[in-house]
């Protein structure tokens, strides 16, 4: 019996998978609220499922008890991210409760397969990072100065990713951890944040053109520091967040076309500038030319996908532990040969969900500035996926960013789940306030063209 | 109707007044479609557009990287797997058991043994006899082994049978107990054909290569000296330090050797292409022909006598064919010697197995004339030969040659055929049937006329082919039969074989005769 488990645990696993995947695109073609809160249930039991049948497949196959307390570790900590947050907070959006849990869930799983010893430290910083995210739409609540720190955000980022440009330690060849308290951090995550809520700030009032222009140079700082330390996919990340958020900030097409266009004669001067973009460049174009050595990880990581085929080798069948990096950076390589590309494909139809429910949380909001920051997380998340995602894939150059919620690693994982209960938090706060409609007034106002008169917008705060 | 037209404007007005300096929405652009719908629910300003362009660019940049990964897995899964670097074959042997290769007949060729210990080896119960079709699977890979080697490691077995560990009964060894059965590789090598060309070669070096015109089925492909693909391991010093021997080589594919008289029907091909009237040539032999200070003898100096073209041929005759190679024109020669498979890649059988390319030199007059009755700096390979017999045996068209038949799981589902494909027309109708002609007659009245027999008809073309200056030479052979119908084209050489005529035809004889079921 327990041989006829796991041979079928991978067709298990891929049915939840997909089942949760395929009533979590329905969510967003049904108006009814009953069929959304069946939705919502449903895909707690497909998360369930799934992460049952993961690891009784790996304690089947290994018989190791570390599976069994892992499960039960994994089951507590979603139960606090699921049940402990719509117990604070009632109006919380589910949906995105829902996605997280199953997205870090599929994470788990790999990371258990990959080492048990991360996967417990992985659930460990896990669970403190839950304790802090969920304080987030508190102080969300409470604390009503978010938009008023405008060069706070971009004098403390830059100063963090300045300190790792000048201290930092070099690992693979790029300067993106520093090391505090026998802590190791990867500042440039963090900054992401700093970097969207700068933006935000900034442009949420107004736009002139001058406004345009320093923005565009306060981020030039941020990227050209980035890029000095290597730190390629980081830098992608911030630009493309800057184009996206002027872009929704404006409202107008140019800055979107013009930035992209922007990124790429950037990127053909950083290309005969910096020897490290050559060689991604090269090994994108010709992995098997330096199989040896500079291409091994990605033609590893090639292997790999190709290997699982649709339904993957099943868990501990592959051998996705020859990739470096195979947690962090590669991990949905990992996901691909074990578990399948389908399964892969699944969980990526996940995350585009998580931003498109972003997106529509976005355009309800008629706040500027939190619909700024909804909308740059959302931007950033999924570019961030992109970029692993098509790195591993050979589908673009290898930037080397990690999978959000999947990825081995505590900054990752911090910044990801912050991110998750930023956008909650101002969820949360939109629904809070739509009650007395006071916030739909008061930016009724600003889009009637009083934007610009901020003496209007603080007494619209006070009767707030 | 008036009425209802208006009431309908009055409707469409309002949709089409959105206000685009403030973006705002009234409730009236309410689009009906969900898609749009669910974007815009409230009556707030908004950034619809801008939305909606977001999930449209993040939404193509997806769909390039989900077609991008299918399209890639199903163009590559076939080849990575043979990269050194991959362990996917390492991973997958754990649970499967290599498959089979079977004959066309399904005989089994070569298969997977587990020993006692739990090792695994592969079997090949004919030994040497498939060395270079079958190929070997230990140390490396080359031949079907390679060819099929993503379906030989993969299993089609399904969950239950997996499940429950089933093995397939011809394979009753207990310790292959807990492995899912590899796919089987049907191959399209008849063993009995193989039995005869192996045979007839003895201990002589050589190759023969025997194809099916009208499908490109390769039904034995044999080349010594050999070796046994099972002890390749512990050999595999001796044979590449061996170099005189070269038994890797396949000779069939790889080997480069001079044509010898094989090639007069590239000479008589040339010849009428270029327009002469084949019906009013004649040549009178005196046993060897001058041509500035250069000279051609036949062989053994006979003297002919008076020759029209088709006993030219028949017979043979080297000055006749060295007077008709110096008629022809040096270009039209040389690209009528490309079109016909010269100085080109031939269709591959194996990935890693690539057929040599066949050269000619007639840059001057006497390379001409030597090149026309296949000497001087000419060389080809004997699967050149045969794809060209082919040919004339089949109207001018040259079927792709394959070697694997189909691939089917241990459920005896089909999991890939390989079909007959064309793989080019080198000449016209009317070629191949003048040149069937001249070959019918070599056989009637010429070199090869021991091999004339009742029960089947067959068309030539004899060669020796001298390799060194005291007149040695290798024995080559090729022909087609039943020359009414062809089915199949055998190519034979046997080096230092002398003679076509008493070495390489014999043999081939022998196999026609397997195949037709004389023996």
């Amino acid at each position: 019996m327990s041989k006829l488990f796991l041979e079928l645990a991978n067709f298990i696993m891929l049915f939840n998978m997909a089942g949760y995947a395929f009533i979590s695109v329905l969510h967003f073609f049904t108006k009814s609220t009953n069929v959304k809160s069946v939705i919502c249930v449903l895909q707690i039991c497909f998360n369930f499922f799934l992460a049952c049948s993961a690891f009784l497949d790996m304690y089947l196959a290994k018989g190791d008890v570390i599976y069994p307390i892992l499960f039960g570790v994994l089951a507590v900590a979603l139960f606090m991210l699921l049940s402990a947050t719509q117990f604070v907070y009632k109006k919380a959006n589910r949906f995105l409760l829902n996605n997280m849990s199953m997205i870090f869930t599929v994470g788990m799983i790999v990371i258990t397969r990959i080492s048990t010893e991360r996967a417990l430290r992985q659930l460990m910083i896990f669970l403190i990072v839950l304790v802090f995210s969920m304080a987030i739409p508190y102080m969300f609540s409470k604390i009503d100065i978010w938009n008023k720190l405008t060069y706070v955000y971009a004098a403390v980022g830059l100063a963090l990713i300045l300190v790792v440009l000048l201290v930092g330690k070099v690992t693979n060849g790029s300067k993106i951890t520093i090391t505090v308290f026998k802590l190791t951090f990867q500042p440039s995550d963090a900054v992401k944040i700093l970097f969207i809520f700068f933006l935000a700030a900034y442009l949420w009032t107004d736009i002139h053109l001058y406004k345009i222009v320093i923005s565009a140079a306060v981020s030039a700082m941020f990227i050209i520091t980035l890029v000095l330390s290597k730190d390629l996919g980081s830098a992608l990340i911030f630009a493309v967040v800057y184009i996206f958020m002027v872009y929704m900030a404006t409202g107008n097409y140019i800055y979107l076309v013009g930035g992209n266009a922007a990124i790429i004669i950037a990127s053909i001067v950083a290309y005969n500038l910096f020897s490290h973009v050559r060689v991604r460049f090269n090994i994108w174009l010709d992995p098997w030319a330096d199989i040896d050595n500079k291409g091994y990880q990605i033609a590893q990581s090639l292997f790999s996908i190709n290997s699982g085929g649709l339904f993957g080798t099943g868990l501990f069948r592959g051998s996705p532990t020859v990739i470096p990096f195979c947690e962090t950076d590669f991990v949905f390589s990992a996901v691909a040969e074990e578990m399948g590309i389908l399964f892969g494909i699944c969980l990526l139809i996940v995350v585009i969900t998580s931003f498109v429910e972003m997106l529509r949380i976005a355009s309800l909001i008629h706040n500027m500035f939190y619909r700024l920051i909804v909308y740059g997380i959302s931007i950033s998340l999924i570019f961030q996926t992109f970029l692993t995602v098509g790195g591993g894939t050979k589908f673009i150059p290898l930037t080397g960013v990690t999978l959000p919620l999947v990825s081995y690693g505590g900054t990752s994982l911090l910044v990801s789940s912050v991110m998750y209960f930023i956008v909650q938090a101002i969820y949360i706060k939109l629904r809070d306030e739509s009650k007395n409609n006071l916030l739909y007034k008061f930016h009724k106002d600003l889009d009637d063209g009083k934007r610009k008169d901020k003496s209007n917008s603080k007494t619209t705060k006070n009767t707030n | 109707m008036m009425e209802k037209e208006k009431i309908n404007q009055t409707v469409k007005q309002p949709k089409t007044q959105i206000n685009k300096e403030t973006d705002k929405v009234v409730k009236s652009d309410r689009h009906d479609n969900k898609f749009y719908n669910f974007f815009m629910p409230v009556e707030y300003p908004t950034r619809k557009k801008q939305i909606i362009t977001s999930l449209v660019v993040f939404g193509v940049l997806f769909l390039g990287i989900f077609i991008y990964i299918s399209v890639s897995y199903a163009v590559n899964k076939t080849s990575y797997i043979d990269n050194p670097y991959n362990r996917q074959e390492a991973n997958l042997l754990k649970q499967n058991l290599r498959g089979a290769i079977l004959s066309s007949e399904g005989k089994t060729l070569a298969y997977t043994d587990v020993y006692e210990d739990g090792t695994q080896h592969r079997v090949y119960p004919y030994g040497a006899m498939f060395a270079h079709a079958v190929g070997y699977s230990d140390l490396s890979k080359t031949g079907i082994e390679k060819e099929a080697n993503y379906y030989l490691v993969n299993s089609g077995d399904n969950l239950l049978q997996r499940a429950v560990h089933k093995t397939i009964d011809s394979w009753p060894n207990a310790y292959t107990v807990g492995y899912a059965n590899g796919n089987t590789v049907w191959s399209t090598l008849r063993l009995d054909l193989q039995q005869a060309a192996y045979y007839g070669l003895g201990n002589q070096k050589g190759a023969v290569i025997v194809t099916e015109v009208k499908t490109g089925k390769i039904l034995a492909m044999v080349s010594k000296p050999d070796f046994d693909p099972q002890t390749i391991e512990e050999d595999w010093i001796d044979l590449t330090a061996n170099k005189s021997n070269s038994a890797l080589l396949n000779r069939c594919l790889q080997g480069l050797y001079p044509p010898g008289s094989t090639f007069k029907i590239f000479t008589a091909k040339e010849y009428l292409d270029e327009g002469y009237d084949t019906n009013e040539y004649s040549f009178n032999c005196n046993g060897s022909y001058s041509y500035e200070s250069s000279k051609i003898s036949c062989y053994h100096g006979t003297a002919h006598g008076t020759l029209d073209f088709k006993a030219s041929f028949a017979k043979s005759c080297n000055s006749s064919f060295a007077n008709i190679g110096m008629s022809l024109n040096k270009n039209k020669f040389s690209a009528g010697l490309e079109s016909l498979l010269f100085n080109e890649e031939l269709p591959s059988v194996f990935i890693d197995v690539a057929p040599a390319v066949s050269t000619f030199d007639i840059s001057t007059d006497n390379k001409q004339m030597q090149t026309s009755i296949g000497q001087g700096d000419t060389s080809v390979t004997p699967y050149h030969i045969n794809l060209v017999t082919m040919a004339i045996a089949n109207k001018g068209k040259i079927m792709k040659p394959y070697i694997i038949d189909k691939i089917e799981d241990t459920n005896d589902f089909t999991v890939k055929s390989y079909k007959a494909s064309e793989y080019k027309t080198i000449i016209t109708e009317d070629e191949a049937a003048f040149l069937k002609d001249l070959m019918v007659e070599v056989v009637e009245s010429g070199t090869a006329s021991a091999l004339k027999n009742e029960n089947y008809t067959l068309a030539g073309k004899t060669g020796s082919a001298e390799y060194n200056d005291f007149g040695d030479s290798h024995a080559w052979f090729t022909c087609f039969a039943p020359a009414e119908d062809p089915e199949i084209a055998v190519t034979v050489i046997v080096e230092k074989g002398g003679t076509g005529s008493s070495t390489a035809a014999p043999l081939a004889k022998d196999i026609l005769d397997v195949y037709f079921g004389v023996k």
